[in-house]
């Protein structure tokens, strides 16, 4: 099929959405496991 | 005075009398819908015959920028001196507080609107091709579906950090169906065209929202 | 429990794949609109998501308003967060169809419109959990989760009559739809639906991870308070 710079716009964008919101998860979440090690080792 | 109308009906007697006193409220309403009437005439010219299109929206953005002002102050006075937190350990039932603060609400805004719309009709030349009555029924039902929702979101976002942005921002997305039937109310009433769809459902969205904000608003009140 | 979780992601993963590969390639090409038809295959499926989501947070508030449990909230929560993320993905993708399809980015549409203001609603609810107090947040959040979802049936009516008195160009043609397209569209729903559990499970997690250490920090100044030291919790800092 032909390519098409609407369609792999918009899935590009679907995509680009999804992951930088796991990524604020992901982090939110590194962060956190980083906070609870401090806490153990005091 | 037990009964929960009579409490009411104090309630709504001490607001009315400060406000009567001060008239913080309505003076600062009507000053701030002034300013929107004249900066909206420079965005389009007012006098000529699509004013009429327009002014339907127009009219009810400034009130509801208006009406804001004045619901931001409904709860403030009283957490000054921690009325709220007497009222939340007296007997007294919570909804007959919030019909109160409603009420006068409710008052204050038609006090503006009833002040305001004589500007409106020089400054934008406004004649109205349907009857009068009928812009009557839209304004009351249109006032009331602002000023409970603008009463209970003001008690909502009083326990928020910077309240006075948060009441506009939880109030304008609920309130868009009820800006929307008000505003193409007007429009139609004013281009003499029938309106009859839009006033049941304000009338409608009145309902539910009335009997739904009385429902929570104990909950609200007692939030801790 | 544990293991679930990794076989949920690779699960979603693979549906995932199977769900573009059916769009992209199974599925026929539009007659009048061509290729970029296709973009339905995301579009669809993450409104329908999204709308189950902000159904379930609905369901989440009035079970915390009558029960006030914990859980309750994080699952209102959650599912209004990531309602918000799916509905993004619509609002984005659906000018991206309209611009070659249409000829125009936006247009004040029926559909168009009612999912704006959804979405309105949603992120003032989310601004609302941000900006309360942690201790008043389930309540307030929960009121207002239940009246935005009453909402929803006005937005809906109001603007319908609203564009159906003023016709705009709406959605291109009804008629039957192509049973390949058909699968490939329930694929991906299957599939997004598979992927948004996934996300609202994590989601649930780091929320749950966060509120106790917030506790445990709170237990631990109360037993000594020298190590009380200057701590926003988590449940008021949103980042």
């Amino acid at each position: 099929m032909r390519a098409n710079p609407y369609l792999f716009a918009a899935y590009f964008a679907t995509w680009t959405i999804h992951i930088t919101y796991l990524g604020i998860i992901a982090s939110r979440y590194a962060k956190l496991k980083r906070e609870v090690n401090d806490l153990k080792q005091d | 005075m037990s009964a929960p109308g009579g409490i009411t009906r104090a309630t709504l007697a001490k607001d009315l009398r400060m406000e009567w006193r001060s008239k913080d409220a309505v003076n600062s309403m009507l000053f701030f819908s002034l300013l929107v009437v004249v900066v909206f005439s420079f965005s389009f010219d007012p006098s000529s015959e699509e004013s009429r299109q327009i002014a339907g929206g127009l009219i009810w953005v400034a009130f509801l920028f208006a009406a804001v002002v004045a619901l931001n102050q409904t709860w403030a006075r009283e957490i000054r001196n921690q009325v709220l937190d007497a009222y939340r350990v007296s007997p007294a039932p919570a909804t007959s507080l919030f019909a109160a603060k409603v009420l006068g609400n409710f008052i204050f805004v038609s006090v503006l609107e009833a002040l305001m719309t004589p500007l409106f009709i020089v400054f934008y030349r406004l004649r109205s091709l349907g009857p009068i009555w009928q812009l009557l029924i839209v304004a009351v039902l249109g006032t009331w579906a602002l000023v409970v929702n603008g009463t209970f979101f003001a008690a909502m976002s009083l326990r928020t950090r910077s309240r006075e942005i948060m009441l506009p921002l939880l109030l304008f997305p609920i309130s868009i169906p009820a800006m929307l039937a008000m505003v193409q109310a007007t429009t139609a009433i004013l281009n003499g065209e029938g309106a009859r769809f839009w006033i049941v459902l304000i009338a409608t969205y009145d309902l539910v929202f009335t009997s739904v904000c009385l429902l929570l608003f104990e909950t609200i009140l007692n939030a801790e | 429990m544990k293991k679930l979780f990794p076989i949920l992601g690779i699960l979603s993963g693979i549906l995932l794949s199977y769900a573009l590969y059916q769009g992209l390639v199974v599925a026929p090409t539009e007659q009048t609109m061509g290729n970029v038809q296709r973009i339905f295959y995301y579009h669809v499926p993450s409104a329908w998501t999204a709308f189950i989501l902000f159904f379930v947070n609905f369901g989440a508030s009035i079970a915390y308003l009558i029960k006030r449990r914990p859980a309750a909230d994080m699952v209102a929560l959650v599912s209004a967060e990531v309602g918000v993320v799916f509905c993004t993905v619509v609002l984005v993708t659906g000018p991206i169809w309209a611009r070659p399809v249409w000829g125009i980015w936006w247009t004040w549409d029926m559909r168009l419109t009612s999912t704006l203001v959804l979405w309105l609603i949603y992120v003032s609810y989310l601004f609302l959990r941000r900006f309360s107090s942690s201790g008043e947040t389930p309540v307030l959040a929960a009121s207002l989760a239940v009246l935005g979802a009453l909402c929803v049936p006005f937005v809906y009516f109001s603007i319908w009559f609203f564009r159906t008195q003023h016709p705009q160009p709406v959605m291109g043609g009804g008629g039957s739809i192509d049973p390949r397209m058909l699968h490939a569209l329930l694929v991906n729903w299957l599939a997004f639906s598979c992927f948004a559990f996934l996300i609202c499970w994590s989601r649930y997690r780091l929320e749950k991870f966060e509120r106790e250490v917030d506790h445990a920090h709170a237990m631990r100044s109360l037993r000594d308070p020298a190590t009380n030291i200057e701590r926003e919790p988590y449940s008021e800092r949103r980042a």
